[in-house]
């Protein structure tokens, strides 16, 4: 149990008292109910004068009070942000509504040089393909390992869209680079002939192969192109991201189930997790219905990152 | 020994998904990845002579996405030196040696340089005059990140060689500990059974335990009184009357009840602590050499690379061997993050546990 400081002892960086360093809401909670009545709850009755609910018997020690607590905030923040930092799939989130909507509505608010605009819109977009590239391999080790097994079936079927979302980007940034070339895949799958044999075996067995009309039908069975409807199918990147959209679906699904049935910290960390998956939603919906406001889109785009910000500071808070 | 090789290989697969979780999931690692690949993709190309569109491209997009992973791992930089440890409510400067510190400290500068650099690259800060700068052919910007870098790698040599001697120290103990008690039960049948070499060497051994004990009383009770260690005094000095004991049941010749007090011990417990001890002494001492390496590694490719600049040195072969050298120093650097991930020290055992 983590004491809170006595302010009138009090020492920055010391190790030698039990303290918590990082003032969390949840270090908030165990604070003594005296001390939790800043500004605006009553002072205890017998002290000379009070700050916070503590009482005190010089100034200085309110202020220093303010700035442990000022130290303790940025702690916070430092500690939220380099959590989040050596998160990729964080990172990814967050650079793919950089790349896609906040930074365009950034540049034509902002005005940004054309140079600064297209580097950035290079840089993130890199980032975001070679991040999704390698999160092939965590759905991999998903799948793999088993770990598919402990889940339920809301979250495994948001997985599984999100590793299609996850090969589909892959195949894109390969794509972007010229490694492959998707339509000629397409094109060569397309052509595949899947009963090309039928004909072969016909010809080759001799009762029937003299039957003109069999050979017929056979050689009708052979030419067969069964993967055809690829050749009219939407691009990779139309299935990426609706895989993408249908995995923040069944995400969204968990977040709400997990409101209605937890309490307490899993309860807002859900409220938490549900918030960004809607507003991902949101702006999916924007973007399908054909919505081209550079600026509203960029304005979604950043509420989508502040959602994802708040659920992983709460987190990495608890 | 099918089913055994099995196991191996279905444990070695777990270990591998996981080591493929860890980096696709965290920065640090995907940054070394990261420049892995486009150094051997820079690498293919000039060892061929061909230039590919798409090699290129890859590579220059990684590179791009290295200069956001060193700026984002800043953060991580700062959070390890401003904020102190959630558990244990200590600050790094607290816990580490002061090579540790300046290592950290010098890397930390040098993300901000680098930061920096990536700032003027695109275009988000205005310092022409700064990026014009040069120390002979060797740009200002470039020159001072490389040279905290090589500092840093240099104080975490010196912290890496400290860790060796001293873990190689307590390695060796754990050795002698582990191997003293795997030989314990022949050591007790044997006395059981009378055997006069082995009651002999073990009174020699007694012997020097007693006036090893007798001199760390000494030194103890030669410190002030708010300064000796009670602990240790009580631990020296029960383990003094035990060594005198077991000395008198020797002259004594009473063989029996010296196999009985040394079977008292629970040796499975202790032979599993010092084997958990050794392998985590074993670990450290890996850690630290794997630190060693890359930190002269480190030194070593960003010195070569300065002195070839600054001779003019732009020809093919020194490219690639910059280019070789660049990677190795990345597979060290990743390969110790990896072993950091895979083999962590274990906890050890303090209560007598039974073992299977």
């Amino acid at each position: 149990m983590m004491s809170y400081p006595d302010s009138s002892s009090m020492k920055p960086f010391s190790s030698s008292e039990s303290f918590s360093p990082l003032l969390t809401s949840h270090s908030i909670s165990r604070i003594p109910k005296d001390d939790q009545t800043c500004c605006g709850g009553s002072p205890p009755e017998s002290s000379v004068g009070s700050w916070c609910g503590r009482s005190i018997t010089k100034v200085s020690e309110g202020a220093h009070s303010i700035v442990m607590r000022v130290i303790q905030a940025m702690q916070n923040a430092i500690h939220v942000l380099g959590s989040l930092t050596a998160n990729t799939n964080m990172l990814a989130g967050i650079f793919r509504r950089l790349n896609g909507q906040v930074l365009a509505a950034v540049e034509q608010l902002a005005k940004l040089p054309a140079g600064t605009y297209n580097q950035l819109k290079h840089i993130t977009g890199s980032m975001v393909g070679y991040v999704d590239t390698i999160q092939v391999a965590t759905d991999v080790s998903y799948f793999a390992s088993g770990r598919f097994k402990q889940d339920n079936n809301v979250n495994f079927t948001s997985r599984v869209f999100m590793a299609v979302a996850n090969m589909g980007g892959a195949l894109l940034w390969f794509q972007e680079m010229s490694f492959i070339s998707l339509s000629k895949a397409a094109s060569a799958i397309g052509d595949v002939r899947l009963f090309g044999i039928v004909p072969a075996i016909t010809s080759s067995i001799p009762g029937i192969r003299n039957i003109a009309s069999l050979q017929r039908v056979a050689s009708a069975i052979g030419e067969i192109r069964v993967f055809s409807f690829i050749h009219r199918l939407n691009p990779m990147e139309t299935i990426a991201l609706r895989a993408l959209t249908l995995a923040y679906v069944f995400m969204a699904v968990d977040a709400a189930q997990r409101l209605a049935s937890h309490n307490g910290i899993e309860k807002t960390q859900a409220a938490l997790d549900l918030s960004n998956y809607l507003s991902e939603l949101a702006l999916d919906a924007l973007l399908t219905i054909g919505v081209t406001n550079v600026v509203g889109l960029g304005v979604v785009g950043a509420v989508c990152i502040a959602t994802a910000l708040a659920k992983f500071a709460y987190k990495a808070s608890m | 020994m099918g089913s055994i090789d099995n196991i191996t290989i279905s444990k070695g697969f777990q270990v591998g998904l996981k080591a493929a979780d860890y980096v696709a999931d965290t920065s640090e690692p995907l940054e070394k990845l990261s420049k892995m690949i486009f150094r051997a993709a820079d690498f293919a190309m000039a060892w061929t002579g061909k230039v590919s569109e798409p090699l290129l491209e890859l590579s220059n997009r990684l590179k791009n996405t290295v200069v956001v992973f060193e700026g984002v791992n800043l953060f991580g930089r700062i959070k390890e030196l401003a904020c102190p440890n959630p558990k244990t409510g200590e600050y790094f400067f607290q816990t580490s040696s002061w090579a540790k510190c300046a290592d950290r400290v010098f890397l930390t500068v040098a993300g901000v340089f680098k930061m920096m650099n990536a700032g003027i690259k695109f275009g988000l800060i205005q310092l022409a005059q700064l990026a014009k700068m040069s120390f002979g052919r060797i740009p200002l910007l470039r020159l001072i990140p490389d040279t905290l870098v090589a500092i840093s790698s240099f104080f975490s040599i010196c912290d890496n060689v400290n860790v060796v001697k001293t873990t190689g120290e307590k390695l060796a103990t754990a050795n002698e500990k582990a191997e003293k008690w795997s030989r314990r039960p022949a050591l007790i049948e044997q006395v059981r059974s009378g055997n006069v070499e082995e009651i002999t060497k073990l009174k020699s051994y007694y012997q020097g335990r007693v006036v090893s004990f007798e001199n760390q009383l000494d030194k103890e009770m030669e410190k002030v009184k708010q300064e000796r260690n009670v602990d240790e005094i009580s631990k020296y000095g029960a383990a003094l009357r035990k060594c005198h004991a077991r000395i008198e049941m020797i002259n004594n010749q009473e063989h029996i009840k010296l196999a009985d007090d040394l079977a008292k011990q629970d040796v499975k417990f202790k032979q599993h602590k010092w084997s958990v001890v050794k392998g985590n002494e074993t670990i450290g001492v890996n850690k630290a050499w794997l630190g060693i390496v890359g930190g002269v590694s480190k030194i070593f490719v960003i010195a070569v690379a300065a002195g070839m600049t600054t001779l003019g040195l732009v020809t093919t072969p020194y490219a690639l061997s910059l280019l070789a050298i660049g990677i190795t120093v990345d597979s060290i650097g990743f390969t110790k993050t990896m072993y950091d991930f895979i083999r962590k020290p274990q906890v050890i055992p303090t209560r007598p546990i039974t073992l299977a």
